[in-house]
């Protein structure tokens, strides 16, 4: 019989052949991963793997027609084209963590490492280099603290100043920040971090080869690079409604506590944070406006008791990490001495908002014309910033 | 039986001679007019009709025949009633003259036989007098911007009898006299006054280097922050028409049929807003006998854009010939024209499709991909052909609250004037004029010659492109907008606080405009 023969697969194909079942007929799919490892189940007859995942007659029928046509060298062999480590549940090197919580992914996939992808031949040397990298990585930041950020896409100025000053605050005491690189919320967290030069670990909705949102890709670039991306997707997977909520149970079960800075009412930041309370980690919640609707979201967990958030300080606490006081935010930086005396003060006048030029120009008592131009000099300075549409801020 | 007599054909700006034929023949009663004639012409055989009968006049029941010649060229309008009446009396000896007629006609004929206005009077006096008329009989109500023409007699005529009366002879109409210079100095009342515009100390400036150097603008900010207002008062700092200019501007009118009553000259620069559902012909003109379009109805004037993003693609790609070339081209079936165009383009978007995008006051509710795709959608080519893009923030209380006099119009337009002068003078010095009358017209290789840069500016320059990711395209736009900024400022180099304060103006060209 099939399955008879396929008694020998190993580990890591086992772990691969249910990643990518999960991730084609996945969602509202479960694997139970919490139970049996990924070879046990994947060596089970058809018949009690599709009763185990509780497949319907059409899902199990898929099913035996995924395992007869599954190959997991083509898998392999694009994930050494596409230099993506991978490890499997069970295996070493999986995050203990993860392991722990009710459905962990049957396998993970990382891509995160120093040396740039563009080697001339994929020799064997260089194969192992990139999975070797990757693995410590993960091991390493599975030392330190994680902390997952996560909030609503169309966030507020608010709360991306909330999410980037927590952020770097955490970045700043050696702590992770997990989030899930989409817009808003996620990627100021990211941007935070990566301010700080902290390593920061973005968990994907889609192949960790897939850069989306699309606007975000510098900051995948800098995350690859000095951090870890991770997906339970294999590479290719593309971004789906549904894969996102999936995706979040691996944010909770990556991270220590979670800290929800925006969220509607209806929102996948509240789902991370409800993953959270079932595996039994800290939930945090940034106050916003009662008059906002995006505040709707972490008021309500405030209420279910969540602890309130107002700076990074109030997390490293329950962290169990001393809060280094001669680190504390800086914010009067003081002018280079080599400006002149307009330069000055405009720098002063300047904020870690972006203001229009007519607010600074008021503020610092210049001129209209002479205001723009001297924040033109600033900002090739690197003393100023521009964000086109909404003007100067630090 | 057969007589003629001049008129002319409206072709986009210019007068085509038409000689208006008429034969009587013998034969069951008819009345023909042949000659590509439209709609509009064929009827004017009913309005003649009467217009002859109620002006005590015979209509002769024969066999007639109307030729309006040139055969192959498309006549529209009913400026042809006049001649054709006049032509048909001639031919039936009710009109007696000697010799040639000396002077051509155009004219509507209402039904009592009174003569009504007409589109495009200047064009046809200008034809006449190309054409060696002595004058030009044309509707009363016309007369007065037709005699802006100067060479040719423009004799207003109130009625058919009257126009045969003063052919035979019998009755002497003086022609009409417009005192243009008079017109012109009379007008320059503006009511908008750029003192009414509270707060907005950058766009005000914006506005102000936009006039000096002819430059585009484009405002982008929050709704009710301003920037219709401020788009509304460019006129007022602009220098005023010339009589040459102003003369110009007033043809475009009148082949479109805007002159007001009472109003024969436009002497004020033109300010045209066109709301943003217009289609691409409504824009750009064209019609089956093409008219004017807004961009040259916005002539030497200021063409308005409010929200530019909703405005179709189609119309706002037609705006890329005018802003290059000052001009209109309008490629028809049967008639290929060209419309004047030279307009300075002042667009408003909002920074965002709800429009709060970095509005202190109120919180914008986009997400950020539908942000990047409606400012992509004025991307590109137009986006190009703009010099000066300039944030317009929503008003503070205390700023509208604010009881502090503004500068007034009159002071903000001594320094443009100033400007001006000395781009005039430069151009004429560097090329001897030619066309080119501002900075913003400049081509590449006068940037070159011209908008030079003090070895400080140079190195602002260059450290520009690298760290603000400037593209080469917006180099020369900033050299221009510099350019330009020195010339308020009296300088004879540009200095690097003129460069910078060019570049604060070019935000759109930098990273992150539309990738945000």
């Amino acid at each position: 019989m099939d399955s008879k023969q396929k008694t020998a697969v190993t580990v890591s194909d086992a772990a691969l052949a249910l990643s990518c079942f999960f991730a084609e007929y996945g969602w509202p799919l479960r694997v139970p991963t919490g139970k049996m490892s990924p070879s046990e189940l994947w060596n089970c007859p058809d018949d009690l793997l599709a009763g185990l995942m509780k497949l319907s007659r059409r899902e199990s029928r898929r099913l035996t027609a995924f395992r007869k046509s599954f190959s997991a060298a083509n898998v392999l062999e694009e994930l050494e084209r596409k230099q993506v480590a991978m490890v499997g549940l069970g295996q070493a090197g999986y995050p203990a963590c993860l392991a722990q919580i009710h459905d962990p992914p049957a396998a993970i996939f990382l891509k995160g490492s120093a040396a740039p992808a563009a080697s001339g031949r994929p020799g064997e040397a260089a194969n192992s280099g990139y999975k070797n990298a990757s693995l410590d990585r993960l091991s390493a930041l599975m030392q330190r603290p994680r902390v997952a950020i996560v909030g609503a896409r169309g966030a507020s100025d608010y709360g991306i100043d909330a999410a980037t000053n927590i952020a770097r605050g955490l970045a700043r005491h050696g702590v992770c920040v997990v989030s899930g690189l989409a817009i808003g919320i996620d990627a100021a967290a990211h941007r935070g971090s990566v301010m700080e030069e902290g390593r920061s670990i973005a968990v994907l909705g889609c192949g960790v080869d897939v850069v989306y949102p699309r606007g975000n890709r510098g900051l995948y670039g800098n995350l690859v690079e000095h951090g870890l991306v991770i997906s339970e997707y294999p590479p290719g997977t593309s971004p789906i409604a549904w894969r996102f909520p999936a995706r979040n149970r691996i944010m909770a079960g990556l991270s220590d506590a979670v800290i929800v800075v925006e969220a509607r009412a209806r929102s996948g930041a509240l789902i991370t944070a409800d993953f959270c309370l079932e595996e039994g980690r800290d939930v945090f919640a940034v106050p916003g406006s009662i008059f906002s609707e995006l505040s709707i979201g972490p008021h309500k967990l405030l209420r279910l008791g969540a602890a309130a958030v107002t700076c990074a300080e109030d997390v490293l606490d329950s962290l169990g990490i001393e809060p280094d006081q001669q680190r504390l935010p800086l914010e009067d930086a003081r002018p280079p001495a080599d400006l002149t005396e307009e330069e000055k003060r405009l720098f002063l006048a300047l904020d870690s908002r972006p203001c229009h030029p007519d607010v600074l120009s008021s503020r610092a008592g210049l001129e209209g014309a002479r205001t723009a131009a001297t924040l033109v000099s600033l900002e090739l300075r690197g003393l100023a910033h521009h964000e086109p549409g909404r003007g100067y801020s630090r | 039986m057969l007589a003629s007599l001049h008129s002319h054909a409206v072709i986009g700006m210019e007068a085509t001679p038409i000689e208006v034929e008429t034969d009587l023949g013998w034969g069951l009663p008819a009345f023909n007019i042949v000659g590509l004639p439209d709609a509009a012409v064929r009827e004017s055989k009913e309005r003649v009709r009467a217009g002859m009968a109620n002006s005590g006049f015979d209509f002769p029941l024969r066999r007639i025949t109307v030729n309006l010649a040139p055969a192959d060229v498309r006549k529209a309008g009913p400026s042809f009633d006049l001649p054709i009446a006049l032509s048909l009396l001639a031919a039936s000896e009710q009109l007696k003259i000697d010799g040639a007629v000396a002077y051509s006609a155009a004219g509507e004929l209402s039904l009592d036989g009174t003569v009504r206005k007409i589109n495009g009077a200047l064009s046809i006096t200008e034809g006449a007098r190309r054409i060696g008329h002595r004058g030009v009989l044309l509707p009363a109500a016309n007369a007065a911007e037709a005699a802006l023409v100067e060479g040719v007699e423009v004799i207003p005529i109130e009625n058919l009898k009257q126009a045969v009366e003063f052919l035979e002879g019998k009755l002497a109409i003086p022609p009409a006299r417009t005192d243009s210079a008079g017109l012109l100095a009379r007008s320059n009342s503006i009511s908008l006054d750029l003192a009414d515009v509270k707060g907005q100390e950058h766009a005000r400036r914006a506005l102000e280097v936009c006039a000096a150097g002819g430059h585009n603008l484009l405002m982008i900010g929050p709704p009710g922050s301003g920037k219709t207002m401020l788009a509304r008062r460019l006129p007022s700092i602009l220098p005023p028409l010339e009589i040459r200019e102003a003369i110009e501007v007033t043809r475009i009118y009148s082949v479109a049929g805007l002159l007001a009553e009472g109003r024969p000259l436009i002497s004020d620069r033109p300010f045209r807003s066109p709301h943003h559902s217009i289609s691409h012909v409504g824009l750009a003109g064209g019609g089956g006998t093409p008219r004017p379009g807004e961009v040259s109805l916005s002539h030497l004037g200021v063409l308005f854009l409010d929200e530019l993003p909703e405005f179709s693609r189609v119309a706002l790609e037609t705006l890329r010939q005018p802003m290059e070339d000052g001009l209109v081209a309008i490629s028809r079936a049967l008639a290929r024209v060209t419309f004047p165009a030279s307009f300075m383009l002042v667009a408003a978007m909002n920074p965002c499709p709800c429009g709060h995008l970095g509005d202190s006051r109120q919180q914008c509710v986009c997400l950020p991909h539908r942000v990047s795709s409606y400012r992509g959608r004025v991307s590109g080519p137009l986006m190009d052909r703009i010099d000066v893009a300039v944030e317009v923030p929503g008003l503070s209380k205390k700023d509208l609250l604010s009881a502090r006099k503004r500068e007034s119009s009159a002071a903000v337009a001594a320094r443009v004037a100033m400007a001006r002068e000395r781009q005039l003078k430069r151009l004429a010095e560097d090329s001897g004029g030619g066309s080119v009358f501002c900075n913003a017209q400049l081509d590449s290789r006068q940037v070159e010659r011209i908008c030079r840069l003090v070895p400080a500016a140079d190195q602002l320059l260059a450290g520009a492109i690298d760290r603000l990711g400037l593209s080469a395209r917006a180099h020369h736009r900033i050299l221009k907008v510099s350019r330009t900024i020195a010339d308020l400022d009296g300088a004879g180099e540009i200095g690097p606080a003129h460069l910078a304060e060019a570049i604060s103006y070019r935000s759109i060209d930098r990273k992150g405009w539309d990738g945000l």
